[in-house]
């Protein structure tokens, strides 16, 4: 059993939980899927005062595939990223980090939305989100705004996200026929949370981005456009590799790895990813 | 803090008061008597107290029991009452040593259903994949791997219902114990 003593709150509505997170509750925990906040709550690690579930809200998992976006509900849980097709097919960089996540159990109960808001740095969705440009909406009792991932992540299990708020809506420029992308995890066991992480959109003959997760308390990102280098991808991925080298030199140091480690890692997985999105262009066009 | 909840549990319908601190493992097994579903790490890592809620896998220890009001749950009691009728992925686990100490396999056999329901004819990756959310320190896996090729083998051509495992057909299910 949890050692202290919560509150706990089941709205239906969204607008219940927003004007639950208005009252003076004490230290408030929002519960989306809860396989981090579970855990840390039996470790005692955190220790709130009143728990507002969100998996009673059924606003909150609509996917949206229009045109060019899809727009999920925070509350889509990862085993459906993973296995609808029409997220793979519209954005399937999205659909590859999904799956890679811990294992089939969590990716059945763990939400996206979720994922997000507890910003652990080696965290699938993060490089993906960013490298994704994907937009973030937040609702408060008194209204709602719109934040870019790039501006969402502040630091280790830091967000924009403010206390009266709850992330809704996740949109996704789906990816165009000119795009390619790869997802790219360092760890030690399938399932881990990364060491390092990597996600890569290419624009063909135009621009390459990749977003570094793990290595440092924000990801980092990098975009090179093929021009400067004579159109030559060779010398812009050694280009990407160092400028995310050069970016993380306050890596982090845990047990999984040091410092220097992952700052070397960081631009070999960089240099992977890249290689690896410009790689799957090339092979989508000898299929067609 | 007490708060009242109702959930389905292996098809019997419960409407009760649970300490908001209770996870549902906790629920399942001091509550209704469910001890088949394991307390391993309590950080969703081990996968030990496995259980289906809703048709899917879930790790019932990470799950607080006020938050599955309104719940179908499922748990390993379903799949079989006694030695005789085990289900055919419990037998195949017995014929090819699928197991040593037993304590993950409860949750074990859960995730093989949940894999064959979806992929019925798996490989050895696809399998290592499926029980990746359950660790076993006994065997080391190659006997599990063995037992889950065994019962797809067995059960090729029987479409599994998650919803409803104990309504699994067991006609053809010769005991091997």
């Amino acid at each position: 059993m949890i050692a202290k003593d919560f509150q706990f709150y089941r709205p239906t509505q969204l607008s219940e939980a927003l004007d639950l997170l208005g009252q003076d509750l004490g230290d408030v925990k929002v519960l989306a899927g809860g396989m981090s906040l579970v855990p840390a709550m039996n470790l005692g690690i955190v220790r709130p005062d009143a728990v507002i579930s969100l998996n009673h809200v059924s606003s909150l998992d609509p996917v949206v595939h229009d045109r060019d976006q899809l727009r999920l509900g925070a509350l889509v849980r990862h085993r459906r990223i993973e296995t609808d097709r029409q997220i793979r097919a519209a954005c399937p960089l999205l659909a590859e980090a999904a799956g890679l996540i811990a294992d089939v159990q969590v990716r059945h109960r763990g939400t996206v939305g979720g994922s997000l808001v507890h910003a652990d740095p080696a965290a699938n969705y993060v490089p993906v989100m960013v490298a994704l440009a994907a937009r973030f909406r937040l609702m408060s009792r008194t209204g709602e705004r719109w934040v870019d991932a790039r501006n969402f992540f502040r630091g280790l299990l830091e967000t924009d996200v403010e206390p009266e708020e709850i992330l809704t809506d996740i949109v996704v420029p789906a990816q165009t026929t000119s795009q390619s992308s790869a997802y790219y995890r360092l760890a030690r066991v399938h399932g881990n949370f990364a060491i390092v992480n990597a996600a890569a959109v290419v624009a063909h003959n135009a621009w390459a981005r990749v977003v570094v997760g793990g290595a440092t308390a924000k990801p980092i990102v990098v975009e090179e456009r093929f021009g400067d280098y004579g159109g030559s991808s060779v010398q812009l991925i050694d280009h990407l590799g160092d400028a995310v080298y050069a970016a993380c030199s306050e890596a982090l140091e845990d047990l999984q790895g040091s410092a220097e480690y992952r700052r070397s890692m960081a631009r070999v997985i960089a240099r992977r990813t890249v290689a690896e999105a410009l790689r799957r262009y090339d092979a989508s066009r000898k299929k067609e | 803090v007490k708060t009242s909840i109702w959930l389905t549990v292996n098809a019997r319908a419960h409407t009760v008061e649970v300490d908001t601190r209770t996870c549902l493992v906790d629920f399942l097994r001091d509550d209704l008597e469910l001890t088949g579903v394991h307390v391993g790490c309590r950080t969703g890592n081990c996968g030990a107290c496995t259980i289906i809620m809703g048709g899917q896998t879930v790790k019932s220890c990470v799950i607080l029991a006020a938050d599955a009001h309104g719940q179908d749950i499922t748990t390993i009691e379903a799949m079989s009452t006694t030695l005789k009728d085990l289900h055919p992925i419990q037998q195949e686990f017995a014929a090819h040593q699928g197991l040593q100490c037993g304590y993950c396999t409860p949750a074990m056999i859960l995730s093989v259903l949940q894999l064959l329901s979806t992929n019925p004819d798996p490989t050895d990756d696809e399998i290592r994949l499926g029980i990746a959310g359950n660790l076993c320190r006994c065997t080391g896996y190659h006997f599990i791997v063995d037992s889950i090729h065994a019962a797809a083998r067995r059960l090729a051509g029987t479409r599994i219902d998650m919803t409803s495992i104990g309504a699994t057909d067991n006609s053809t299910a010769v005991t091997q114990l």
